[in-house]
């Protein structure tokens, strides 16, 4: 096998999951119960022996940097290869911020030509599966192709989120990014293996002229030469391109299918919080749900993802919830289907979220961002937040970070009942 | 002031029975996913001290694969760090330690090297979460060549302690070790401060006339004649885990919703060796409460009033009730435990019933050990399906399913694997 070098896309700005991504980039995100996103792209190129890393950061990368430290919890603190965060810089003559992702690959091409790759891994990490690169590596080089790229068989109603391909023996012969409408039927997951000298040759052809993405500007003109090979992959990979998949992707996890979190042959690294076993209090109730470390369980909790050091009081109820690190939800609260980010703060005898499941617009973060819409009639609390006592609200609801409770009452007077669309 | 900590680490800790045949005391794991050294450890980090030895004799692979180099807290360091003094060879030869002291006089070597003002001398068996460097402090503005850490016992407990008398100013007069008739209710903690230049001197003096030199028994009294040692009395939790009811009991107490150690201080927050599991599972038809669980278990039967260490697997049916279940531990469905401390690693079949008291008989191989109504099995036994074990029952380590040759092993019984390493007692 060659030398491989993995680099990983962590920098792009994603707006579709709102105000848990606002300050922080998709690959930060909290997933699981412990982990966040970027553990699992992390986790595979461990458990594939690929130990030279480079991470290319860029929108609010506070939260990733300090997650990844120097890749201790992979093991990537290497003194050969190892984790590398790659931030825009600034030099003498050039400097720009990334401005797309093959510019990110072109800027730092003297930190991946220190390594001597003979291939470059170009993953995404904002990305949830468990996929052995190496069976990857092997088809590639089986397939003497320039490229391969791993794709899944899947018909995605809304493929303009996604692209897709059509596979012809061992090529890929089509590919059509965000269509609209598709016959096609493998989605690309956006997990490239080049070899190297392809791809630095191609990255210096284009790059300079101005064509700065690496779909666009290398894959779908080397489809068309036929230089890219399929690598079908059919293991376990979720979506989180919008609110619900993120939510359903999370559920997922839950006791009945979590196979995935409990494999002890690919364990999902991530750093240790330190903090204690779980207590469960003499009035707990528990029904299938994960808990991690930390958590203090004194009320009900149902069908929910609960993070580390989660307090849930005597007598509140918490149903199909996602619950990050820190959260603390007092006496007699009754949530359902929220997503609460970290550190917030609910006190006793809140409701959130009254239980008639709609669709609506849930706004935008910013005037730049995208609606954030749903389906499943999500209810997300930002970081830090903190609901007043007796406080209700109906669901489907996005509540800004780091709002007092002064700001939630004002707020609460001010949020207009959604539009409901009736399932 | 630089300040060298000493950590005793060695002892066997034999009435912990199973869980501390095949490791050292401060080994034995605690509270889900501790294991007893953390306290210690963590404390010192806590009050400044990055300098720390720890004098192993008894056991120690466990312990240091633990300990490892120290990065859990953060003492991989350059300057410092933890550091092993384990028994040696010289060319003078040498011998195994015979006591507190004798391990340090067996390095005197290196305490006569360090460039500290001051030693301090600790036990790796206590949980406690104590700051040191108010005892440091404590120690030089009252200026004495030691200082001992107590803190009050019940009068009716002071038989199980060394007692100290103090005059007016809290300077040391008496010490009696276990005394029949206590003078005072002042324990000795085992936490001792020393000028290390008081303490060579005076190991210096007594290792000719003892030779298993004990710090409660001979440094300490030989020191109060000169006059100069001073206590520092420590308010907190502290406990000795010295007996399977001991360590049964502080386990019970971390499920109670006011649990008197308070292991959720995001400021004393235990340190400890991660071992990278997922979250906990908790199945539709789970049952848990009042309980403590740490990552990596997967619950589907009933658990109450237990502790659970990483990766226990609960099938669906089985009910666990006041135990202590150590990592990876899995109990097949519909078995029932109750007040049963497993070691790692032990496998319940289905159906079995481990626990319940018949006539309560107490234990045959140690009698004085196993008298409260708990049974302890040993790591890595394979319990077989439909078994049933009493109260009170000993049931060693890697005891296969085919050693069970009876269906029922009554209370008080002691089984072990003829395969084992089977240490004598």
């Amino acid at each position: 096998m060659g030398k491989v070098l993995a680099f990983v896309l962590a920098g792009g700005r994603s707006d579709t999951l709102g105000v848990l991504t606002k300050h922080r980039t998709m690959a930060a995100v909290p997933f699981g119960g412990r982990y966040r996103v970027i553990d699992f792209t992390l986790s595979n190129c461990v458990h594939s022996r690929v130990t030279t890393v480079q991470i290319a950061t860029q929108y609010s990368p506070h939260s990733l940097q300090q997650h990844i430290q120097q890749g201790r919890p992979w093991d990537l603190d290497r003194r050969d290869g190892g984790a590398w965060i790659l931030q825009p810089y600034m030099g003498r003559t050039d400097s720009n911020w990334y401005r797309g992702t093959a510019d990110a690959l072109f800027q730092n091409l003297d930190m991946i030509a220190t390594h001597r790759p003979d291939m470059i891994l170009v993953l995404s990490g904002d990305q949830v599966y468990r996929m052995d690169y190496g069976e990857m590596i092997r088809q590639h080089r089986r397939n003497k192709a320039d490229v391969t790229m791993a794709v899944k068989a899947m018909e995605p109603s809304d493929s303009e989120r996604f692209g897709m391909v059509e596979v012809s023996g061992n090529r890929v012969v089509r590919f059509d990014e965000k269509p609209a409408r598709t016959t096609l039927s493998f989605v690309n997951l956006a997990i490239y293996l080049f070899e190297a000298r392809y791809l630095i040759d191609r990255l210096q052809e284009f790059v300079p002229s101005g064509r700065y993405d690496l779909v666009w500007d290398v894959l779908i003109p080397a489809v068309s030469e036929r230089r890219v090979a399929p690598f079908l992959f059919e293991g376990y990979w979720e979506d989180l391109g919008t609110l619900d998949a993120y939510y359903q992707a999370n559920r997922s996890l839950l006791p009945a299918s979590s196979a995935y979190l409990m494999d002890r042959q690919w364990p999902i690294y991530t750093p240790s919080e330190e903090r204690p076993p779980a207590k469960f209090g003499g009035t707990a109730t528990v029904h299938n749900s994960i808990v991690a470390n930390g958590c203090r369980i004194f009320g009900r909790v149902e069908n929910s993802v609960i993070f580390p050091g989660v307090l849930v009081g005597e007598g509140s109820l918490v149903r199909d919830s996602i619950v990050f690190s820190g959260t603390q939800i007092h006496h007699g609260c009754r949530i359902s289907r929220a997503i609460l980010d970290k550190q917030v703060v609910i006190a006793d005898n809140a409701t959130l979220g009254v239980d008639t499941p709609m669709s609506a617009s849930l706004g935008r973060v910013n005037a730049n961002a995208p609606d954030v819409t749903t389906e499943e009639g999500l209810l997300v609390v930002g970081k830090g937040t903190h609901i007043p006592a007796g406080f209700e609200c109906r669901r489907p609801l996005m509540m800004d970070s780091d709002l007092t409770e002064e700001a939630v009452r004002r707020l609460a007077a001010a949020v207009p009942v959604p539009e409901a669309r009736e399932n | 002031m630089k300040t060298d900590a000493y950590i005793l680490v060695g002892g066997q800790g034999s009435r912990l029975s199973v869980l501390s045949e095949h490791r050292a005391k401060p080994a034995v794991p605690f509270a889900g996913k501790y294991r007893i050294i953390d306290f210690t450890l963590t404390n010192c980090v806590y009050s400044g001290l990055f300098r720390i030895f720890m004098l192993t004799q008894y056991r120690p692979r466990s312990l240091m694969e633990h300990v490892g180099v120290g990065k859990p807290w953060d003492l991989d360091r350059k300057w410092g760090g933890v550091q092993f003094l384990h028994p040696y060879l010289g060319h003078h030869g040498s011998s195994w330690y015979s006591g507190t002291a004798d391990a340090i006089v067996q390095n005197l070597n290196v305490l006569r090297d360090s460039d500290a003002d001051e030693v301090l001398i600790l036990s790796g068996d206590h949980v406690y979460k104590m700051n040191y460097d108010l005892l440091l402090r404590s120690h030089r503005e009252q200026g004495g060549d030691a200082t001992v850490g107590v803190i009050e016992v019940p009068w009716d407990q002071t038989r199980h302690f060394g007692i100290l008398s103090t005059d007016a100013a809290g300077r040391i007069v008496e010490f009696e070790e276990k005394p029949l008739e206590a003078k005072s209710n002042l324990a000795s903690m085992g936490v001792y401060v020393f000028q290390r230049h008081a303490l060579i001197e005076v190991l210096e003096k007594l290792k000719a006339e003892h030779s298993n030199l004990d710090f409660g028994k001979h440094v300490i009294p030989s020191m109060i004649a000169g006059g100069r040692v001073s206590t520092y009395h420590y308010a907190g939790y502290w406990l000795d885990i010295g007996t399977v009811q001991s360590y049964f009991a502080a386990s019970m107490d971390l499920v109670r919703d006011e649990p008197p150690l308070n292991l959720f201080d995001p400021d004393w927050h235990i340190l400890t060796r991660e071992h990278n599991r997922p979250p906990t599972c908790i199945e539709a038809g789970a049952d848990v409460r009042r309980s403590f669980i740490t990552d990596g278990c997967q619950i589907g039967g009933r658990v109450e009033g237990s502790v659970l260490g990483p990766g226990v697997v609960v099938e669906p049916g089985a009910r666990v009730k006041d135990c202590v279940l150590m990592d990876d531990c899995l109990v097949r469905r519909d078995a029932v435990l109750e007040r049963v401390i497993l070691d790692k690693r032990v496998r319940v079949g289905a159906s079995a019933v481990v626990g319940v008291a018949e006539d309560n008989r107490v234990n045959e191989e140690q009698p004085d050990v196993l008298s409260h109504g708990i049974t302890i099995v040993g790591q890595g036994t394979r319990i077989p399906a439909h078994q049933r074990i009493g109260t009170n029952c000993l049931v060693g380590m890697l005891v296969a399913p085919e050693e069970f040759t009876q269906r029922t092993l009554r209370d008080g019984t002691a089984l072990r694997s003829a395969h084992a390493e089977h240490p004598v007692r």
